[in-house]
């Protein structure tokens, strides 16, 4: 047991003394136990030093010679210094020896030792606590910086729902400073069903275990400007020591962007769901990592036959290549824009699609994929095509009607014209129209006219609808028919469109449908004229046969001296002029009766060339030129010998200074062409006439009516007025057709179209001049008129004929089936009251078929003028005839051998 | 010299840096402005600074304030905020009226 010895050398004396009163003190300790005393400050976990009133150590324990890092003798006597404590625990520092400091709690207690009053110090060693403490304090300052800093609301909450506590981040999620929301309570920041809530979980947690009763919840809480922060929370309850609720904590985080990620994902996800297009992802090496509604559609896998499996199922045959190159560009992180291709079925069927293509890349940028959007465009495909046919259509129709479109959008002022508008203009590809070159291809006198009518359309909406000529770019002229119509918006006009065609065509036939119904009304005027006159004049016949036949006979009676001689002579003149006329009028009026012959036109002009010369006079020069190999036509010769004569006489009129007179002949054929816009015209082969003249020429309204009988354009007493007319009635009745060309001081042309016949022209039988006597031959004679009758009679009688004479059909019958009457010749009118001509000779060879027959005729049945020709072997006489006529006739027809 | 017999010296240990020591002798200036009617020299001794001189005055614990004049020389250890306590430590009590 340590106890204190003196350090000094003492006196014998001295140091008997101080072991008396250390016996003394023993003794006190013995008896006061002491020393159990010293044994529990020996023991104390404290340091504990015994200071006298001076501050100098009395005593000291192990631990508080640890703490002072001195020994016992060291501290004994050593001065410590009065504590001053107040009697509280003081935070101090003890000096080492070695300059170090510990740092300590020191109290002090006064205390008595040696039955002097002393001070007890306390040293606690606090090195470790200051350490935990530093420790603590570091680690708080660094809580509290992350939660100070950190982006999420950290809070606490009494178990009323009262904030405690909150971080600064409250202030950026709800707009309050953290001193402004601790205080308030939960239920000022939520709605009433968000709090019920709340209640709800810490009621369903509160008999978890400590430790166990973390929540996470999603919550809406107002921010201080009223709109709603979707915040998640995760919090738990804090327990104190007895188990009751100390407070919450917890953490809120503002998930607005989150949740916005997630309603933007939801939508895409919803997108792609629900689209109808193909929408699937894949690998780099084609294997389908995703596959929507629409792919499942398209292509007929659902989704758990496809996922997994390649892409190359719904490639068709050839399509891989293209699959690779797709794939490698992808690789290289291209985007494949829209391009249309085929995509192969389940069901095996190839579909048009249009496909995009996108690389997929992870967060280091690779390129992990793909992913393919893909439209069925089959029926698109189909609508276009079907479209493009219908284009085409009306293109291809526009271009047969010869009918374009154009528009005109006035907002830019672009001109469009279609195809077939372009083709109308003849403009070449690179032409650009505007408005103002569009109007100068019409021609220059319609512009105007044009222009206005775009005018109103502009301005009042009228629509237009013209024809107008018009010059292509090429210089062709042609008529076109323009229309147009306008669009107004809010009043204002802004686009014109219309139609544009090329009506040239349509115009011709127009012109030619007038010139032919001109024709009509021309000829169905001769025709009616005709009519009339042909009627007069078979009247005149009868009479001026009477006249000429009795005035012949009475001029055959006189001597040649007779005085009366002369008059009748002038009478049968007179008489023969005038039945002249009467068979031009007929002639005209086609009610002559003709007897075709197949002729050579050139031989027939060659023949009559002498008489045309004397005809026209020496001022006048004559020039044929004869086609070779000119075909045959069948005509009646005597008739067309008048009508090249009439021609000739007309052209000789126009001629009064003299001139050409040209003769022309030529194979011609017409084609239908001609014949449609050539009125009664028949397509064929023909032969063409044309007497052309150098002289006056004709204005258009005399060449309407030169046909007309009695219509002159020469002085009084000049002219009859018949000579064209004859001249047109003998060419249309030989089935031929006449036209007229001819402009003043231009001369004029007569173009005669006669049809050309198979038949070879005929041998001309020369005709021999007998002298008009019969031998004698019976003739029954047939005629309705009695003066006729009679006179025909009695010419026939002198001509030394046996006549029988009968006045119509069955009267001639009755001679011969009754009275045996065997005629060598039977002379009969064509048409008489009862049977006709031709039944009564048919009737009459029933009895006696060897008789020869001869027909009259002045105005013959319609039948047979339309057809204009009787039997080949029959002869006819036409009325009115002459004695000459007849008598040579009939000598002609019973001498000639048959 | 009046002043010198009458004048105190002082010196104060303390552990922390002079800026804070400054400010516990500064507390302990205005206790004596107050109480002690003759003057003072108060030395103020950081250990962090001048570990030596703690050792040439032996001081076991701090912060201790040793009064050098007038004799006898006083060792005061603690916290010294009470002022009364603290002047009886040193042997001048203060007025009654305090």
């Amino acid at each position: 047991m340590p106890f204190p010895l003196p350090e000094d050398k003492m006196t014998r004396q001295e140091l008997l003394a101080e072991i008396d009163r250390l016996r003394h003190q023993l003794a006190l300790l013995k008896q006061s136990n002491v020393a159990d005393f010293l044994a529990v400050i020996e023991d104390s976990a404290d340091g504990i030093l015994v200071i006298d009133q001076e501050g100098k150590v009395l005593l000291s324990n192990p631990e508080a010679e640890r703490i002072l890092r001195r020994k016992k003798n060291e501290l004994t006597g050593s001065h410590f210094g009065i504590p001053l404590t107040g009697g509280e625990r003081i935070e101090s520092d003890i000096v080492t020896p070695d300059g170090d400091l510990v740092p300590v709690e020191l109290w002090a207690s006064e205390t008595k030792w040696a039955g002097q009053p002393a001070i007890r110090v306390s040293l606690r060693d606090v090195t470790e606590k200051h350490r935990i403490e530093t420790a603590l304090r570091e680690s708080e300052a660094k809580y509290r910086l992350i939660t100070e800093t950190s982006p999420d609301c950290i809070w606490l909450m009494a178990p009323d729902l009262t904030i405690t506590y909150v971080n600064a981040a409250v202030e950026k999620m709800f707009g309050y400073p953290p001193e402004e929301y601790i205080g308030t309570g939960l239920a000022d920041h939520c709605d009433d069903e968000t709090l019920e809530g709340v209640s709800r979980t810490i009621e369903s947690e509160l008999g978890k275990p400590p430790g166990q009763s973390a929540v996470i919840l999603e919550l809406g809480l107002k921010h201080r400007d009223g709109h709603v922060v979707p915040v998640e929370v995760s919090a738990t309850i804090v327990y104190d020591d007895q188990g009751r609720v100390q407070c919450f904590q917890g953490i809120s985080r503002d998930i607005t962007a989150r949740k916005k990620a997630f309603e933007q994902q939801q939508l895409l996800a919803a997108m792609v769901r629900h689209s109808q297009d193909a929408i699937y992802s894949k690998q780099l090496d084609g294997t389908i990592t995703s596959w929507n509604r629409g792919a499942e559609e398209m292509f007929g896998y659902n989704v758990s036959e496809a996922l997994g499996r390649r892409t190359d199922m719904l490639l068709p045959a050839g399509g891989k290549q293209e699959e690779d190159r797709i794939l490698s560009a992808i690789a290289a992180g291209d985007d494949i824009e829209t391009f249309e291709t085929e995509r192969l079925t389940k069901a095996g069927q190839v579909v048009t699609v249009s496909l995009s293509v996108s690389p997929i890349v992870d967060e280091t940028g690779r390129v992990i994929g793909a992913s393919s959007i893909c439209r069925d465009i089959s029926k698109l495909r189909q609508a276009m095509d079907a479209l493009e046919k219908s284009e085409t259509l009306l293109n291809e129709t526009g271009e047969m009607a010869r009918i374009g479109g154009w528009e005109i959008d006035l907002e830019t002022n672009r001109v469009i014209w279609t195809r077939t508008t372009r083709a109308i203009h003849e403009v070449p590809e690179e032409f650009e129209p505007d408005l103002a070159s569009a109007i100068n291809f019409f021609s220059p006198e319609v512009r105007g006219d044009l222009e206005k009518a775009i005018h109103r359309l502009r301005q009042e909406g009228i629509p237009y609808d013209m024809e107008l000529p018009f010059v292509t770019a090429k210089g062709r002229r042609l008529w076109t028919r323009a229309a147009g119509k306008a669009d107004f918006l809010e009043g204002r006009c802004v686009r014109l469109f219309g139609t544009f065609q090329d009506i040239t065509g349509m115009k011709e036939l127009e012109e030619k449908r007038l010139k032919a119904e001109q024709q009509l009304r021309q000829s169905q005027k001769l025709e009616s004229v005709g009519r009339l006159a042909g009627g007069i004049a078979h009247d005149f016949n009868n009479m001026l046969n009477v006249i000429i036949g009795y005035g012949q006979i009475i001029s055959d009676r006189l001597t040649k001296e007779d005085p009366l001689r002369s008059y009748v002579d002038e009478i049968v003149t007179a008489g023969e002029r005038s039945a002249s006329l009467t068979r031009q009028i007929l002639a005209f009026s086609r009610r002559q009766t003709l007897q075709p012959e197949t002729v050579d036109l050139n031989a027939l002009i060659k023949n009559l060339k002498k008489m045309l010369a004397r005809l026209i006079g020496e001022d006048i020069v004559l020039e044929f030129y004869p086609a070779a190999d000119l075909a045959p036509v069948r005509v009646d010769p005597g008739q067309m010998e008048q009508v090249i004569m009439n021609l000739a006489v007309n052209a000789r009129d126009a001629m009064p200074e003299g001139g050409n007179l040209t003769i022309e002949t030529a194979n011609v054929i017409l084609d239908p062409q001609y014949a449609d816009s050539h009125m009664g015209v028949d397509p064929g082969e023909y032969v063409m006439v044309a007497v052309s003249d150098t002289g006056v020429g004709m204005a258009p309204q005399v060449m309407e009516q030169i046909f007309e009988p009695f219509f002159t354009s020469k002085e009084p007493g000049k002219g009859t007025g018949l000579g064209l007319s004859t001249v047109y009635g003998i060419v249309k009745q030989s089935r031929g057709n006449i036209w007229v060309y001819s402009e003043p001081g231009q001369g004029t042309t007569f173009k005669i179209y006669l049809p050309v016949t198979s038949d070879t022209p005929a041998k001309k039988v020369s005709r021999k001049i007998h002298s008009i006597q019969g031998n004698g031959e019976t003739i029954l004679l047939v005629e309705d008129d009695p003066a006729l009758r009679r006179l025909c009679k009695k010419i026939l009688t002198a001509m030394n004929y046996r006549v029988h004479a009968a006045e119509n059909g069955l009267a001639a019958l009755d001679l011969v089936s009754r009275e045996g009457l065997r005629p060598d010749l039977v002379l009969t009118d064509v048409i008489m009251p009862g049977m006709g001509g031709k039944v009564m000779v048919d009737r009459l060879k029933e009895f006696c078929p060897g008789f020869q027959v001869v027909y009259m005729s002045g105005y013959t049945d319609n039948a047979i003028v339309h057809q204009g020709v009787l039997d080949p072997d029959t002869t006819f006489v036409q009325k009115p005839f002459s004695r000459e006529t007849l008598g040579k006739t009939i000598q002609k027809v019973l001498t000639d051998d048959r | 010299m009046d002043t010198e017999a009458g004048t105190w010296e002082l010196i104060l240990f303390v552990a922390e840096s002079k800026d804070t020591g400054r400010h516990r002798a500064e507390r302990l200036n205005s206790v004596f402005e107050k109480y002690l009617q003759t003057g003072y020299r108060i030395e103020l001794v950081s250990l962090l600074d001048s570990p030596e001189k703690a050792l040439q005055y032996d001081i076991i614990a701090v912060p201790t304030l040793i009064r050098l004049k007038p004799e006898p020389v006083i060792r005061i250890v603690g916290d010294f905020t009470d002022p009364c306590q603290l002047m009886n430590a040193l042997g001048m009590p203060p007025p009654k009226n305090m």
